[in-house]
């Protein structure tokens, strides 16, 4: 079985490493051959999971751990290769190879003659290795390998149509949103490396160290699961093309955070701050996401912020306990919300289709909130969501424009 | 102690220098320039093989390569071109004969190539200003050092702290960063790391180095212009060298000497393509400079220790390590990195990307190629197997 997780997570790297030599030296394949190579290695990640997953299920056995072995360092510093194959991370692993392969092949129509064809194959294969490291990985310092490279990839893919402004600036801001939690992450990394070690299912910190760790990794899985207040980044993320959206945002990018929360739940978990603080996290993502995603004028803005309420639901119950509920949630919204993003190109011809359909204009939805608040309430309601609770504005106008500017000056002054 | 390896490729390059000063044309110059480097790049690889200092040796030999063969033409004339070499040799000679005198012999020696190449420029008073006081200041130290007076080991570290450069002692860097050719930058950034086993306190040392870091980052994260950010990140990563210096500092500098050699090389290849290395004004477009554009990401990526590249090893190992000898500095190094990050994919984006139109530059030249893709190949290797590296000191 070692072998078996191993390959899950080679296939794709070593899909990524061909072709990026090849085309390094000029040798541009057939888009057929490209697409062929990362969908063969997505099927070959999934059928070497499902097998460790029939024979868990035959099995005596309840997990699996590939043999532990040091890729550097020694003693106390070592880096642990450790792959774990459990209930929580066999069926993420699953869903990760088995939706990047279909996302190959739609892409393969989907992205036919397209300048960024060959660049869009690349970043899918290394994503996906990315993926099945953070969720395999049978050592939180392994996980953050798979975790930089599914954030770099999911930048340079909002960043795809590159030349444009636009999408380059959000790539940016997305990828600034997860290095800024991933301080969150590493500093967990490093206490908890010094407390009890950073293998998964080893021994767990004891006494107030646990309430940091625990916040620390709330911080460290806030980005890239766009939770209040670092979700400005995903509704901009949709600039990107709608195969990868639908992949990273609406199934397995944002779904990486509420995972993060749940692999390290033992080390987390019996302190109560922690869990409040996971659920007012949820709670707040929640009631923002679906006051603002209700004025979207836009069907792939419109399912950022239902995506981003969605994950914010799986963080209550995560910091409620609701260990496999939060699993069935999440990878029921991974597969509903990736159809949805797929098909919302089509989105106003389905429109026109039900139109027809039934014969009359389709109702409009939120008819309720006339008859539950006053005039004047809802206005200010109407304005705070259109401006996405100002928080944009504030952040980025207010706040880090100012920092920005003074750290500038602070540089130039004195060197020239 | 001397090491032959070492001494061979420094008489390759110094042989080199005198001989690419004479070169009728830069282009002449940076064909002789790349087959002697690529001479003492074999040697280096041969000497991986003998007892002593390989993988040093190994990477300023690449360092030095991707310095003669990327230097455009129009910034870099045979005269440079030779003065790198020679301060290439400077730096080999160093590995070659290790005693404390040589040191500070070489030391000043460097300080006065680099010089004689600015001082004709508005950068040459200021910059021998601070290396007329770093140059005396390593003197002094490292003579008092041998007499065991502990004021030594804080002169050392003013010396470094003026070379390297760190925070506050930095304000010559950007600016020489910016008007400089880029290869005599890269080339008097290879001073071997044997200098930092002198600074003392070493807590001080440490405490200077994290801080640094953090402020270069800071500082490189807001800047407007590609100069200004690499001078930045190269100053962030001198300061994470010298915060690890007791401990992890060596393998990192093997790792951010050449990633930043390639990053700062690809910088000044842009730059010669286009002549504005604006963040502001975006005129970049990475479907014409594909191989410029991945070859600059991956530096830079290499050079803040993104997995599986080079620096992701010693970087790792750099906060681990930093819990154990200085146990408040591990803050400051991890954000540091973090937004090292975000400073490399800007780069990245405001350079090759943002612009339709097509931009007529030419993508890597055959002479730019073999040097990129002989470094790119060391920069993954590297970061795949870290333990390639060995105990560099």
């Amino acid at each position: 079985m070692s072998a078996l997780l191993a390959l899950a997570v080679l296939a794709p790297l070593v899909a990524f490493a061909v072709l990026g030599v090849s085309l390094w030296f000029g040798l541009v394949w057939t888009e057929r051959a490209t697409a062929a190579a990362v969908v063969g290695s997505c099927a070959l990640s999934a059928v070497a999971t499902a097998s460790v997953v029939v024979a868990l299920w035959a099995g005596p056995e309840s997990l699996a751990i590939s043999p532990v072995g040091t890729w550097f360092g020694h003693a106390d510093e070592a880096f642990h290769l450790r792959l774990l194959g459990d209930a929580l991370s066999l069926p993420f692993a699953l869903l990760g190879s088995v939706l990047c392969g279909l996302i190959g092949v739609f892409a393969r129509r989907y992205l036919h003659r397209d300048p960024g064809y060959h660049r869009f194959y690349l970043l899918l294969a290394l994503f996906v290795a990315g993926v099945e490291l953070v969720v395999l990985a049978g050592a939180l310092e392994l996980l953050v390998v798979g975790w930089e490279l599914a954030g770099l990839t999911s930048a340079l893919l909002i960043a795809f149509f590159h030349h444009r402004r636009g999408p380059v600036a959000h790539g940016l801001r997305a990828f600034a949103t997860y290095r800024l939690c991933d301080i969150g992450l590493l500093a967990a990394l490093a206490i908890l490396h010094h407390s009890a070690g950073t293998d998964i299912g080893a021994a767990t910190p004891t006494g107030p160290v646990v309430v940091a760790i625990g916040l620390l990794l709330l911080i460290g899985s806030m980005g890239k699961a766009a939770q209040f207040p670092f979700s400005g980044w995903l509704p901009r993320a949709m600039e990107g093309p709608t195969p990868s959206s639908a992949i990273f945002y609406g199934a397995i990018s944002v779904s990486l955070g509420p995972y993060l929360l749940l692999r390290t739940e033992e080390v987390w978990g019996q302190s109560t701050v922690v869990r409040v603080a996971v659920v007012l996290v949820g709670v707040v993502t929640a009631g923002y996401a679906t006051l603002v995603g209700r004025v979207q004028t836009d069907v792939k803005s419109a399912l950022a912020f239902a995506s981003m309420g969605q994950v914010a639901l799986v963080y209550i119950e995560v910091g409620a306990g609701l260990r496999l509920l939060a699993v069935i949630h999440l990878i029921a919204h991974a597969l509903l919300r990736s159809a949805q993003l797929l098909r919302s190109p089509s989105l106003l011809h389905d429109h026109h289709h039900l139109e027809q359909a039934t014969g009359a204009p389709l109702p409009p939805t939120g008819r309720h909130y006339e008859r539950l608040l006053p005039t004047t309430t809802r206005r200010r309601l109407y304005r705070t969501a259109l401006e996405r609770g100002y928080i944009d504005g504030w952040l980025v106008d207010r706040v880090l424009t100012g920092v920005t500017r003074a750290l500038h000056h602070a540089s130039e002054r004195g060197t020239r | 102690m001397i090491n032959l390896a070492a001494l061979l490729v420094t008489a390759f390059w110094l042989a080199g220098a005198l001989v690419t000063r004479r070169a009728p044309d830069p282009r002449t110059a940076r064909r002789t320039a790349t087959v002697v480097a690529t001479i003492a790049v074999a040697t280096a690889i041969a000497a991986q093989w003998l007892p002593g200092r390989g993988p040093v040796l190994l990477v300023i030999s690449i360092a030095g390569l991707l310095a003669v063969a990327v230097a455009p033409a129009a910034t870099h004339p045979p005269s440079a071109i030779g003065r790198t070499m020679g301060l290439l040799a400077t730096s080999t000679l160093s590995l070659a004969i290790t005693n404390d005198f040589v040191a500070i012999a070489l030391w000043a020696l460097s300080a006065w190539l680099m010089y004689s190449a600015v001082r004709r420029t508005p950068q040459g008073p200021r910059f021998l200003g601070h290396h007329a006081v770093s140059a005396l200041s390593f003197a002094v130290g490292t003579a008092l050092v041998t007499l065991d007076i502990p004021l030594g080991g804080l002169l050392v570290l003013v010396g470094v702290a003026v070379r390297l450069p760190l925070f506050p002692l930095h304000l010559w860097f950007p600016s020489f960063v910016s008007t400089t050719p880029m290869a005599l930058v890269v080339a008097f950034g290879t001073t071997p790391i044997a200098v930092l086993s002198h600074l003392e306190p070493p807590g001080l040392a440490v405490t200077i180095g994290a801080l640094s870091a953090l402020i270069a980052a800071l500082f490189a994260a807001t800047q407007r212009n590609g100069h200004q950010a690499t001078a930045y990140l190269l100053m962030s990563h001198a300061g994470l060298v010298t915060a690890g210096h007791q401990s992890d500092g060596p393998s990192l500098w093997l790792a951010t000497t050449l990633a930043g050699a390639g990053l700062a090389m690809t910088t000044a290849a842009t730059h010669a393509r286009r002549g504005t290395l604006s963040y502001t004004e975006p005129l970049g477009n990475l479907a014409h400079t594909p191989k410029l554009a991945v070859s600059h990401l991956v530096f830079g990526l290499a050079l803040i220790g993104f997995p599986l590249l080079a620096a992701f090893a010693p970087d790792h190992l750099l906060i681990e390590q930093s819990l154990t000898h200085a146990d408040y500095m591990w803050l400051p190094l991890i954000t540091t990195i973090a937004i090292n990050g975000i400073t490399v994919l800007r780069s990245f984006l405001a350079l090759f990307a943002g612009t339709p139109t097509p931009t007529g530059e030419r993508d890597l030249t055959p002479l730019e190629n073999y040097a990129i893709t002989t470094a790119l190949t060391l920069v993954t290797t590297v970061g795949l197997v870290p333990t390639l590296l060995g105990t560099p000191l």
